[in-house]
């Protein structure tokens, strides 16, 4: 029923309303990079806002820029060459270069909408961002409060030896 | 036709509608330009829109009633909360009259929609108008159309950051903490399962509760173990084979199943990695005719060692004397140039006066991300001979530069305040031990990294090979078809690099029975840049002139690595019987550098030439450029006796 890329796609648009209660019109096809949302759009049709209770507005717009990038991606144009993979991932590597809250929202917010490809990106940019660091600079950076007794880092430490040797 | 496209674009940018209603349906294109300039002064677009919540609100609702239970209590509920959220924030808006908020809500349709529809297809845009008018009017305008959206995309982004910072700044930070506390577990593993190394994931255990929670979840574990020992199954088949995967029997935890195989998969991924790096070409694989099936693995020419080096994910450590082991990270600490790379520690105790003297022991270690935590000692320097490289005389500001290198293809160079002292050529610890340390450096061969993180170095028992290769096939093996590698660098650039393939013996210069000489460069080569080494530390900077970096790699007719360097280098001023004369009227500098290794018996040696500026013969792409005049190397008998067994000089 529902085609990516048809030509009469263009003409579909889908309302999303962001908890703030900005309302954003997209593209179906950019809807659709989004698990959630495709689901939500073949039970009730396009003519129907759909809401996103528990998305702010700034983070809805960051992930519609991802998705209709992506949904640009797809399609391809005679006069335009095609976005090739490594200005795709580019665009990835300057669209996940934000501050550390920013990153963390957006991981909520493609986990709810189930945009797989965007929670693989966020994820491998937090691991990024904590790989190779020691847990002590892992709380500084994210600013996390050392909760554990002495007794439970000792037992951490034991536990987790192994991986040290 | 040309004075209207001023005002169009006038018309344009003023107005926040026009583009969005052109943009949000491609029937609007086909009305024609003028229509499209009036758009804006016509109250329409703007009417009709205003009519559009109260629609919305109307239809939501009595889709509600429709819809199934979990999302109507899900609509209903952000209903209750929105709706009287709405008056709110259009006053904190700013926006009190109702027409603002389509404007609104129109420029954020801009920033999720407009670069999709207006970009995507300027194509088909561009076509309708060339039907309707002129062409090349047309096109100007929708590009013009395409600025305007995108300016405005941009504005509106840039407003909401602002926003968000206005908002945020404040609490910032504790948000952070609030969200990397709270992130759901499965996100959280999702997040920890993107991690390459079991080390990684061991040490975000140690962060706090929650992320210990995360990290020591069966689901990460699973998903290493599988990775680790299911790769090949799992490589062709879909998800769903590796989700019937079971746990192996007598293990309550994926991660006990893990600890239990993970010495084992250490070793497997070693061999893992060095497949990898053979089947990439990086890695070449001589089996040697022996007859026990050994073989030797070494690095290609070319960009190989780099690569491999890359893959392994180094990280480096350094320990003075007993002092606690320093990470080395920060810009500049490590750099890597094709052939080696070159270590600088810089900390404050160089600042509180570390003695020459009191260097008693420099380590460093390497660690390999890829291999595991593997780690290895790479270097050990203790006491010893230096060498000095600054030359008095020279412009080299309070530095005066040491090297020591006990082998040729590691060196530890150190960099000293210089104080006016009587510079003599050579240099005694005993005079000088009370100079204080500026500048610490450490400069590592790759291949001698490569050897040491995989353990490449258990492979053969090479001389007895290479002698049946030498004795049987070739008399003069060994002397031809041998490839060498040299670069040139500062501590920070790379200066110039050349390979050469299949190098031939010179029987012209060759002695026979003493040295065996190969000529790499015989006419002249130019390359850009003058033989200076900037250097900076905390507390002074500036330029050592003729003292650079030279890596040297030469490979056997076998592909192995049978000599390597990698030093820090002066030129001398060239003795005339040395001097191979440039291509007839250069006239310059003559310098002469070069490094010898009486141990093994190699030695290369390079002539250099700077032109002056207003010699004979001076050409303009010459300026600021060294002439390579001669460069050679030259192995003795006591080279061909180690490295095959027997010479054949």
């Amino acid at each position: 029923m529902h085609f990516q890329g048809s030509p009469n796609m263009a003409e579909k648009r889908v309302k999303l309303i962001s908890s703030d209660n900005d309302e954003f019109e997209v593209d179906e096809a950019v809807a659709f990079e989004s698990e959630t949302l495709r689901n939500m759009i073949q039970d009730t049709g396009t003519n129907v806002p759909i809401s996103i209770p528990n998305v702010s507005s700034d983070i809805l717009a960051k992930v519609l820029e991802y998705c209709s990038y992506h949904a640009e991606t797809m399609e391809t144009h005679d006069d335009k060459p095609p976005i090739t993979d490594a200005q795709i991932r580019e665009w990835d590597a300057d669209f996940v270069d934000v501050h550390p809250a920013t990153l963390y929202s957006l991981i909520l917010a493609a986990n709810y909408l189930n945009i797989k490809n965007l929670l693989d990106l966020i994820c491998q940019a937090v691991a990024n961002n904590i790989r190779g660091k020691t847990a002590v600079e892992i709380r500084k950076i994210l600013h996390i409060q050392d909760d554990f007794t002495y007794e439970e880092e000792m037992e951490i430490r034991r536990e987790t030896k192994w991986a040290f040797d | 036709m040309k004075k209207v496209e001023p005002q169009l674009r006038l018309s344009r940018s003023r107005s926040s509608t026009a583009p969005s209603s052109s943009s949000r349906s491609n029937v609007d294109d086909d009305e024609s330009l003028s229509m499209r300039s009036l758009d804006n002064t016509l109250p329409h677009p703007t009417s009709r829109r205003t009519a559009a919540p109260s629609k919305v609100l109307t239809r939501r609702n009595s889709l509600d009633q429709q819809a199934s239970p979990n999302v109507l209590n899900r609509r209903a509920s952000v209903g209750q909360q929105s709706s009287p959220n709405v008056p709110n924030r259009r006053v904190s808006l700013g926006q009190q009259t109702s027409p603002n908020l389509p404007n609104r809500r129109a420029s954020l349709d801009q920033q999720g929609s407009g670069k999709s529809s207006t970009q995507k297809n300027p194509s088909r845009r561009v076509s309708v108008c060339k039907q309707s008018t002129a062409s090349s009017l047309g096109k100007q305008i929708t590009t013009k159309e395409a600025d305007v959206v995108k300016s405005r995309f941009r504005h509106v982004s840039s407003k909401i950051r602002v926003d968000e910072k206005v908002k945020k700044s404040a609490t910032r930070d504790t948000e952070v903490q609030a969200i990397a506390q709270d992130l759901p577990l499965d996100s959280l593993c999702l997040c920890l399962e993107k991690l390459q190394s079991v080390y990684h994931v061991v040490s975000c255990a140690q962060v706090c509760r929650h992320w210990r929670a995360a990290a020591f979840s069966d689901v990460i574990w699973r998903a290493f173990y599988l990775r680790w020992w299911h790769q090949e199954e799992d490589n062709g088949a879909s998800s769903g084979s590796s989700q019937t995967t079971r746990m192996p029997s007598g293990f309550d935890t994926w991660r006990d199943a893990f600890k239990d195989k993970y010495t084992e998969g250490k070793r497997k991924i070693r061999s893992e990695v060095i497949t990898h790096s053979v089947n990439a070409g990086w890695l070449h694989v001589r089996r040697m005719p022996d007859r026990r099936g050994k073989q030797v693995r070494d690095c290609m020419p070319g960009a190989a060692m780099r690569k491999i080096v890359d893959q392994l994910g180094l990280t480096f450590h350094v320990q003075i004397n007993r002092d606690p082991v320093i990470r080395l990270k920060g810009k500049g600490s490590v750099v890597y140039f094709p052939g080696s790379c070159l270590l600088r520690y810089s900390t404050k105790t160089t600042k509180t006066g570390l003695s020459l003297k009191s260097v008693n022991s420099f380590k460093v270690t390497a660690t390999s991300d890829r291999l595991l935590r593997h780690s290895c000692t790479i270097a050990n320097f203790s006491g010893g001979q230096f060498e000095m490289l600054s030359r008095e005389g020279h412009n080299s500001g309070p530095l005066r530069l040491l090297q020591h290198a006990p082998k040729h293809s590691t060196s530890l160079i150190i960099g000293t305040l210089f104080e006016g002292m009587h510079g003599i050529d050579g240099f005694s610890i005993e005079e000088h031990g009370e100079e204080q340390v500026l500048l610490l450096m450490v400069s590592l061969h790759l291949s001698d990294l490569i050897w040491t993180m995989m353990e490449l170095g258990d492979g053969a028992t090479p001389q007895i090979s290479r002698r049946i290769f030498h004795d049987r096939l070739d008399p003069a093996y060994g002397l031809h078809n041998l490839h060498a590698s040299i670069e040139l660098h500062t501590f920070g650039k790379l200066l110039w690099k050349q390979e050469f393939r299949q190098v031939y013996r010179s029987p012209r210069e060759s002695i026979p029975g003493q040295t065996a000489v190969f000529l790499l460069i015989s006419s002249h080569e130019v390359f850009p840049g003058i033989l200076t080494s900037p250097w900076r530390t905390e507390v002074f900077s500036g330029e050592l002139r003729g003292v650079f970096m030279l890596d040297f790699t030469l490979w056997d007719p076998g592909l192995e690595i049978a000599w390597h360097c990698t030093r820090a280098v002066r030129t001398y001023p060239a003795e005339l019987a040395t001097v191979e004369y440039g291509p007839p009227g250069m006239d310059g500098e003559r310098m002469h550098t070069g490094v010898q290794d009486e141990q093994q018996g190699v030695s290369v040696s390079m002539n250099l030439c700077v032109p002056f500026a207003d010699g004979w013969g001076a050409k303009q792409d010459q300026e600021n450029s060294v002439v390579i005049t001669d460069l050679r190397f030259a192995l003795t008998p006591k080279f061909m006796i180690s490295w095959y067994g027997g010479s054949n000089l």
